[in-house]
């Protein structure tokens, strides 16, 4: 953690919302990220992302540094999306157009691996919810499968195999015209 | 079918991070709460003004009572730099108790043996005592409370108006029909 991002959790703790703008620069394409492949809505996932920055807010006296700030804060930006997903869990296809505006605004790779970047955003999307949560939360966001048992109120080998699942699901999808 | 391997390089390749289509921080900065460390810093400097807010109204009315008030002339009340207490370190309560309860002890100290004019007037007296005891109670748990403090000090006025009163009845000035 940089001396410049310590000043600013600290100054943030204290009440500081220019602070708190500047960690929210730094952390909101991650926390969009996970809220919106969840979710798989803009609203939705401006919403959820939104609601997690609040908590943060509200959380960050207590932070003590235990761990980095940034895992503290992706920690409680997942708890919040998890929770909304839950009240709408739902198999929920994504309009193309809405994935095709994600892969222009995500895109960090070469034009090449965008659409096909593009093509695994949208499969991701139609995987049915719990296989999408689990596939999310471990492919992309790196939770163990006892992790998000935890997350999701499901039990391990549950995880296991929706993760198993939506690869196949997934590999299916990819491969379709 | 697309294979294992495939699938993990894709998923390996997807951005971590995706910036939202529109700025969410003006409507994310109207939500922010207050939050209760805030409010209790808030609260806590607020009473600290009024405290030495009080602390000085205090030294006011005393200064003006020893200057002015003829009667009062022979207290000693000595405020000054060296004997101002240190309203961080001692709260403002007992601050104002010390100050007032050195009046009053003096303000005893010159009454006559006896009062009788008054009745009991040691029954009043220890009226007054237990309803400041009871405030002083109070702003144990509510520390600088600017109600409670000024509550006290009302009490401890009226405390010194009626020896004051006693005083000069003792001085047979009452009994002689002159105004007080």
């Amino acid at each position: 953690m940089s001396a410049d991002n310590t000043t600013a959790i600290r100054r943030a703790q204290e009440g500081d919302r220019q602070a708190f703008h500047l960690l929210y620069r730094q952390h909101i394409g991650r926390v969009y990220a996970v809220c919106w492949r969840l979710l798989g809505d803009r609203q939705k996932a401006e919403d959820a992302s939104q609601e997690s920055f609040v908590k943060v807010w509200q959380s960050l006296p207590d932070f003590k540094g235990d761990s980095s700030f940034a895992t503290w804060l992706h920690r409680i930006a997942t708890r919040t999306a998890i929770d909304c997903w839950r009240r709408d869990r739902r198999l929920s296809f994504v309009e193309p157009e809405t994935v095709d505006g994600l892969a222009e605004l995500g895109g960090q790779a070469t034009a090449a691996d965008n659409d096909d970047g593009r093509d695994l955003e949208q499969a991701i999307q139609r995987l049915p919810a719990q296989a999408k949560a689990v596939f999310v939360l471990f492919a992309l966001e790196g939770y163990q499968h006892n992790e998000i048992a935890n997350l999701l109120n499901i039990a391990e080998g549950s995880s296991k195999a929706h993760y198993h699942r939506a690869r196949q699901l997934l590999r299916g999808f990819l491969s379709e015209e | 079918m697309k294979s294992e391997q495939e699938l993990d390089q894709l998923t390996a390749a997807l951005p971590r991070e995706m910036p939202p289509q529109q700025d969410l921080w003006p409507a994310l900065e109207a939500q922010l709460p207050e939050r209760p460390a805030q409010k209790r810093r808030q609260t806590s400097l607020d009473n600290r003004m009024l405290g030495m807010a009080a602390a000085l109204a205090l030294v006011v009315v005393v200064g003006w009572r020893v200057m002015l008030v003829p009667g009062d002339s022979t207290v000693p009340v000595a405020v000054n730099e060296t004997t101002m207490p240190d309203v961080d370190a001692v709260p403002v309560q007992y601050q104002m108790a010390r100050q007032f309860e050195t009046i009053k002890a003096e303000q005893l100290a010159q009454l006559a043996p006896r009062s009788d004019s008054f009745g009991d007037w040691q029954y009043q007296m220890a009226s007054w005592d237990l309803a400041i005891d009871q405030v002083s109670g109070a702003l144990d748990y509510y520390p600088n409370d600017p109600r409670l403090l000024a509550q006290m000090q009302s009490l401890y006025e009226q405390q010194l108006d009626y020896l004051r009163l006693i005083g000069r009845v003792d001085s047979t000035a009452y009994l002689l029909g002159e105004e007080l």
